[in-house]
C-alpha cells in the first residue's frame, strides 16, 4: 500500500470509529487498537497512543455537540470525573504491583453480569419517574433534554449516586491499571447504576472520557507512544466521524443505543475473560 | 444552554479543530519537505521499535518540541507535536475555564469540584512530562 493510500485508509477507519464512539460514549479504542494492529500492522504501542489521542478527539468533537443539545450533563460529568481521574492516577501507580490477570478475570465476570442486566433493560426507553437521591439533589445531578426522536422534553435525575461514584472510581482504577479504556464502564455506571436515560449516559460519558484520557496523555507522550504520522490521520478521522455520530445519535431511540451498546460489552467481557485466563495475545 | 455549557462546548470544539489543524500542517509540510514517497516518510510498521533505540519522528518531551520549533527551518514534526500536546490539553483547558464560569455564576460547589479536577489533571501532566 502506498503512503497516501495508507494514510487515507487510516482516516477512513478512524472516521468509522469516531461515529461509533460518539454514539456509544466510547473513545473508540476498543475498535481502533485491534484494527490498527491487525489490519494496518501498526505496532501495539503506537496503536495505543493513537487510541488515546482518538479518545480525546472523539470527546472534544462529540461533547462539544452534546453540550449544545443538552445530552451531555456537565455537572454529572465533572462530579464523576473526580472519581475516574483519581482512580486512574492510583491505578497507574499500582500497575505492576497488582496481579493484572486475576483482575481481568474478575472484570470479565462483572461485565458478563452487566450483559445480563442490559439484556433485561433492552426494552426500557426511559427510566420511570424522578428518583429522590439526596446527593443528586444537593449537587444538581439532574437535567432536561429535548428528545428529537420522542418529540418531547425529557427530565431526568441521577439515582444511587454513592454506588455510581464508587463504580466510576473502580472503573478509573482499572483503566489506569490495565491500560484499557473505561468508556464502556462509564456508560454502564451512568445507565444502569444511576438510571439516567441511555442517550444522556453515552453523551455524558463522551464528555468524561476526554478528561480521564488527558490524565494519562503525558505518560504516553513521554514514552514516545504517540506517533504523529499515525495520530494525525486518526485524530482527523475520529473528529469528523464524531460530528456525524452526534448528529445521528440525537435521532436514535434510547433502546436502539442500548441495543448497539450490547455487543460492545459482550466483546469486552469475553476478551477480559480470555486475557484473564491467559488465552489472548496480550 | 447555561453559560458554562456554552463556553466548555466552544473550548472543546475549537481546541480540537485548532490542534488537528496544527497536526495536519506539520505532517503535510513534513511530507513536502522529505518527499511523500521517500524513505523518510515511511509509516512505522515495525514490531518492536524500542529495541532499535528511540523511535524516529517522535518527540517525547516539551524541551525537544521547543528545540524543534527554535530551529530554522522549523521542524515540521515539532509543529505536529505542538498540535498533539494542544489536543491533550484541550479537556484540561475546558475544566480550568469552567472554574471561573462557575464562580461568576456563584456556584462555589462546582468551582471547587473543577478546581480539584484541574489540580489532579495538571499534576499528572507535569509528572508525566518530567519523566
Amino acid at each position: 500500500m502506498g503512503h497516501v493510500a495508507f494514510l487515507a485508509a487510516l482516516v477512513a477507519t478512524s472516521f468509522g470509529a469516531g461515529v461509533v464512539g460518539a454514539v456509544l460514549g466510547l473513545g473508540g479504542g476498543i475498535l481502533l487498537v485491534p484494527l490498527l494492529t491487525m489490519v494496518f500492522g501498526i505496532n501495539l504501542h503506537y496503536a495505543m497512543g493513537a487510541s488515546l489521542i482518538s479518545v480525546i478527539a472523539t470527546s472534544s468533537g462529540a461533547a462539544a455537540m452534546y453540550l449544545r443539545s443538552g445530552l451531555s450533563n456537565i455537572r454529572i460529568g465533572l462530579f464523576l470525573a473526580m472519581a475516574t481521574v483519581t482512580g486512574a492516577l492510583i491505578g497507574a501507580a499500582l500497575s505492576g504491583i497488582v496481579p493484572g490477570r486475576a483482575l481481568e478475570l474478575i472484570l470479565g465476570l462483572a461485565l458478563s453480569y452487566s450483559v445480563v442486566v442490559t439484556l433485561r433493560q433492552l426494552k426500557v426507553e426511559l427510566p420511570e419517574g424522578l428518583p429522590y437521591d439526596p446527593i443528586a439533589m444537593r449537587f444538581g445531578l439532574e437535567g432536561v433534554y429535548h428528545d428529537v426522536r420522542l418529540g418531547r422534553e425529557v427530565k431526568y435525575r441521577a439515582d444511587r449516586v454513592k454506588v455510581g461514584f464508587v463504580v466510576m472510581w473502580g472503573a478509573g482504577v482499572l483503566s489506569g491499571l490495565l491500560g484499557i479504556g473505561s468508556g464502556a464502564f462509564k456508560v454502564l455506571a451512568l445507565d444502569y447504576v444511576m438510571r439516567l436515560p441511555m442517550k444522556v449516559s453515552t453523551a455524558t460519558s463522551n464528555f468524561m472520557i476526554g478528561i480521564t484520557a488527558a490524565a494519562s496523555a503525558a505518560v504516553y507522550f513521554g514514552r514516545g507512544d504517540i506517533h504523529p504520522m499515525i495520530a494525525t490521520p486518526v485524530a482527523l478521522g475520529v473528529m469528523l466521524g464524531a460530528s456525524v455520530g452526534t448528529a445521528l445519535m440525537g435521532r436514535l431511540r434510547n433502546t436502539t443505543v442500548r441495543a448497539l451498546f450490547l455487543p460492545v460489552i459482550v466483546y469486552l467481557a469475553l476478551s477480559m475473560i480470555a486475557r484473564g485466563l491467559g488465552w489472548g495475545a496480550s | 444552554m447555561t453559560p458554562v455549557e456554552r463556553i466548555v462546548s466552544r473550548i472543546l470544539w475549537w481546541g480540537g479543530v485548532a490542534s488537528i489543524a496544527l497536526m495536519l500542517i506539520g505532517l503535510v509540510s513534513y511530507a513536502v519537505q522529505v518527499g511523500i514517497g521517500s524513505e523518510g516518510f515511511d509509516v512505522p510498521r515495525t514490531i518492536e521499535p524500542r529495541e532499535a533505540g528511540p523511535p524516529p519522528h517522535v518527540f517525547t518531551s516539551v524541551r525537544q518540541v521547543l528545540e524543534g520549533l527554535r530551529r530554522w527551518p522549523v521542524d515540521p514534526l515539532a509543529v505536529a507535536a505542538v498540535g498533539l500536546l494542544a489536543l491533550a490539553c484541550t479537556p484540561v483547558a475546558a475544566v480550568v475555564v469552567s472554574i471561573g464560569v462557575f464562580l461568576s455564576e456563584g456556584d462555589r460547589r462546582y468551582a471547587l469540584i473543577s478546581t480539584l479536577l484541574a489540580a489532579a489533571l495538571i499534576g499528572s501532566l507535569l509528572m508525566g512530562g518530567a519523566g
